[in-house]
């Protein structure tokens, strides 16, 4: 009851809606609790099916706007009836935010705010007439999603994925729990569909150029977790190589102990490097003055867990995927994109030709691998390598009686284990890129909604060893296009796509033009062209 | 090896060619007629067949035996025996084995299906993997369910979380005999126990990184799945890990 203003009751019972001298007389008990009649009838009197006035009264209790069709004659007390019924929806819908409100403490709402993922302008738009508290759009999100997980707060959360996906948010409200918690331990928030939507939309943001971001004049450190994931090493490696031939002065590490305050530190991989290695010691200061290297997906929980020192950073991040370097610029973050590329000499280089690990080849019945110059000597006719999930192996067995026609090369392992490198099923990056140097056709199929541009994948082990990429339709950048770099197509339709390349003569033109491009590309790389 | 006492049903010609085909059978008269018409689509030029039937309840035999007098063109040597009595599957496949006098035997159930470039592509990956004493494809499973099996390599360490390779693979026969066949594994997994002993034995098959045949799914195996199978699987897993004791199965 405190949470009903003096000005809600007062313009309640000057509304016209409200006789209070037949409600008193009506409900006698009103008088005997001692409470204002009007505050009485909005705390309580409404939830018992009580009546506001007499009029009200003689409009039958449970009439359904479909019957005022027949009831003409009694329209007028029906209309009235259902203004005075939106009214106290109002206010109880106030009051329940005030209960919100009391949720909403002013250390959480500044953890909301801080956190960037309450965006009023998103949640106005999105559920426009359904808000009832224009005032506080944060404790309208907060009371209404209660009941109606559909509400978002932002383009990226989702309250309902967030509620599927973590059984033990029961008893707190899945954002709050989200901001207080979840993100700091790094849990899955952003449903696949909302990450879709929302990097499908970034395809014109401008980004920040590395150039930009990492100043020139002072020394740099490029740190990576050394427990971590062995691909991060590669990644501060090239980036190493990458910076010191633009000029500046780079050291690769894997601790801190004796951090200077001229020297910049760049971190690869944060979730790794702050979230478990040496950076879980440092200061605010040095976690703002960093700039970080963004190495995840969106959907991924490793990504929720790099979020949080991503927005710590004053100077800016760099990200691996161009989508994701354009939402992050979308979320407000200077953001460059930082592309690995077949830099000779570096470790994403597969320019030289190399024998197949022997597990390889003892496991598995291999083609001799020849290098042709020209494409349709290759001997593999298409190459398609990823983890394999229910999804991929749908999209495989429905084209299995295109594939069964040539000489393919299908490492797709089912990996439902932990897996360590080395193990036979694992397919190193350079023998990956060997194949793929003796292969026609590399097949890209997402491995769920999201539709990233796998650019290790498809651009270095792909197109950058001039095998012709077919894809899964892509967020679009400005770096590689369908149709001239690779070529684009739907999985249902990918099995006839193959087939009219590698059969038809307009396939096979398409595919030399195709070649001729990402050659060509390649080539520019080799002089100099770094995408920056 | 354990083997049935058989009749002949038919004999068509008398040179067995490097691959022979392995057919057990039994109560397969809707599916037999198309698994055997993918082999004589395959682009193998030389192929033998030997389907034995294992006392089917209905016409199976029946329905291969039309089917070779119109078909026994596309085999060197073709034959249809029947076990004397009903024998299961393994002794049946033991029963081929020792029937078919080719180099390789590849074993094809008589529900399944195999692309035309299957058994050369197995001929070629044996013939150029000395080491190996057999190969293997992906395959695409169809029917009642979709997907890919057959997808990671054989190795030891893999078998620990369960069998991922299916029968259907090209094997060397002096092997086989060597190795007793298939021995006869209560509730099933009888080609899981054959890849374990070859562990046992340092030998391994290697793996066509191709999709070259078609495992059926039957609507009632689905159904078995989520049903009764619980309690067979624990004697499966007891059984097998009783058998192999390096093997801790998750």
């Amino acid at each position: 009851m405190s949470f009903l203003s003096e000005e809600e009751v007062a313009s309640f019972r000057s509304s016209g809606q409200f006789d209070e001298e037949w409600y008193v007389e009506q409900y006698p008990d009103v008088k005997l609790v001692g409470m204002d009649p009007a505050r009485h009838f909005l705390w309580v009197g409404a939830k018992l099916g009580r009546r506001p006035s007499a009029a009200a009264a003689a409009a039958p209790a449970n009439d359904r706007d479909g019957r005022d069709a027949v009831q003409a004659d009694l329209a007028p007390t029906k209309r009235r009836k259902r203004h005075v019924r939106t009214t106290i929806q109002k206010i109880q819908a106030a009051s329940e935010t005030r209960s919100a409100l009391k949720v909403l403490t002013p250390e959480l709402r500044s953890k909301i705010y801080e956190s960037g993922f309450f965006d009023e302008q998103y949640y106005e738009n999105a559920h426009g007439d359904m808000i009832s508290d224009r005032n506080d759009l944060l404790a309208d999100y907060i009371r209404a999603s209660k009941s109606d997980p559909g509400r978002d707060p932002g383009p990226l959360f989702s309250t309902r994925y967030y509620l599927d996906t973590h059984e033990d948010v029961r008893n707190i409200h899945p954002f709050v729990h989200y901001v207080q918690y979840g993100m700091h331990e790094g849990r899955a928030a952003f449903s696949p569909e909302k990450v879709n939507a929302f990097l499908e939309g970034a395809g014109d943001v401008e980004l920040d150029s590395l150039l930009d971001i990492v100043p020139r004049g002072r020394p740099i450190n490029v740190l990576y977790w050394g427990e971590g994931n062995f691909f991060f090493a590669d990644v501060a490696q090239y980036l190493e190589q990458l910076l010191t031939e633009q000029g500046y002065q780079v050291t690769v590490r894997t601790d801190l102990s004796e951090s200077a305050h001229d020297v910049l530190n760049i971190v690869v991989a944060p979730h790794e490097f702050c979230a478990l290695g040496p950076g879980r010691h440092w200061t605010a200061d040095q976690y703002a003055d960093a700039v970080y290297v963004n190495t995840e997906q969106w959907q991924t929980s490793w990504f929720a867990l790099s979020l949080k020192y991503l927005r710590r950073t004053h100077r800016g991040v760099l990200d691996l995927n161009p989508s994701s370097a354009q939402g992050l610029v979308k979320l407000g973050m200077r953001t460059a994109f930082l592309p690995l590329l077949p830099l000779p000499g570096s470790c994403f280089d597969f320019s030289e030709k190399q024998p197949l690990s022997r597990h390889v080849t003892w496991h598995k019945f291999v083609e001799p691998l020849c290098y042709p110059d020209r494409l349709e000597e290759r001997p593999y006719d298409v190459l398609c390598c990823g983890v394999l999930n229910d999804r991929r192996a749908k999209g495989l067995a429905a084209m299995a009686p295109v594939l069964a026609r040539h000489r393919c090369f299908i490492h797709v392992p089912r990996f439902n284990r932990p897996i360590k490198p080395g193990e036979p099923d694992v397919l190193s990056a350079e023998d990956f890129a060997q194949i793929a140097r003796n292969s026609k056709i590399m097949l890209n199929i997402h491995q769920g909604e999201s539709h990233y541009i796998e650019w290790q994948r498809a651009f270095l082990v792909g197109m950058m060893q001039g095998v012709i990429v077919v894809s899964e339709p892509c967020y679009p950048n400005r770096y590689v296009q369908p149709g001239v770099h690779y070529v684009e197509t739907s999985l249902e339709r990918m099995g006839s796509v193959i087939t009219e390349l590698l059969t038809t003569k307009a396939g096979k033109k398409k595919m030399a033009e195709i070649h001729a491009n990402i050659m060509d590309l390649r080539d520019r790389i080799r002089r100099g062209e770094r995408f920056l | 090896m354990i083997v049935q006492d058989t009749e002949t049903l038919f004999d068509h010609g008398s040179s067995w060619s490097d691959v022979c085909v392995v057919v057990p059978l039994y109560n397969y008269e809707k599916y037999i007629r198309q698994t055997l018409l993918s082999l004589v689509a395959q682009d193998l030029a030389e192929v033998s067949l030997v389907v034995v039937d294992d006392c089917s309840k209905d016409n199976s035999p029946v329905v291969v035996e039309d089917w070779l007098k119109s078909h026994m063109d596309r085999f060197g040597k073709a034959m249809l025996v029947r076990n004397v009595k009903n024998a299961g599957l393994s002794i049946t496949r033991n029963t081929g084995i020792s029937i078919a006098q080719s180099r390789y035997l590849f074993f094809l159930d008589a529900d399944n299906l195999i692309y035309p470039r299957c058994l050369s592509r197995h001929l070629e990956a044996v013939q150029r993997n000395a080491g190996a004493q057999g190969a293997y494809s992906l395959l695409e499973i169809f029917d009642a369910d979709r997907g890919i099996m057959g997808t990671e390599v054989f190795h030891r360490g893999r078998f620990k979380h369960g069998n991922h390779i299916d029968a259907m693979a090209l094997i060397r026969r002096d092997f086989l005999l060597k190795m007793e066949g298939y021995h006869n594994i209560q509730f099933g997994w009888e080609d899981f126990d054959l890849w374990l002993r070859m562990c046992e034995a340092g030998e391994f098959l290697v793996q066509i990184p191709e999709i070259l045949g078609r495992y059926r799914v039957h609507q009632q195996s689905m159904l078995r799945t989520t049903t009764n199978v619980g309690k067979n699987h624990i004697a499966l897993r007891e059984n097998i890990t009783s058998l192999h004791p390096w093997l801790q199965l998750d």
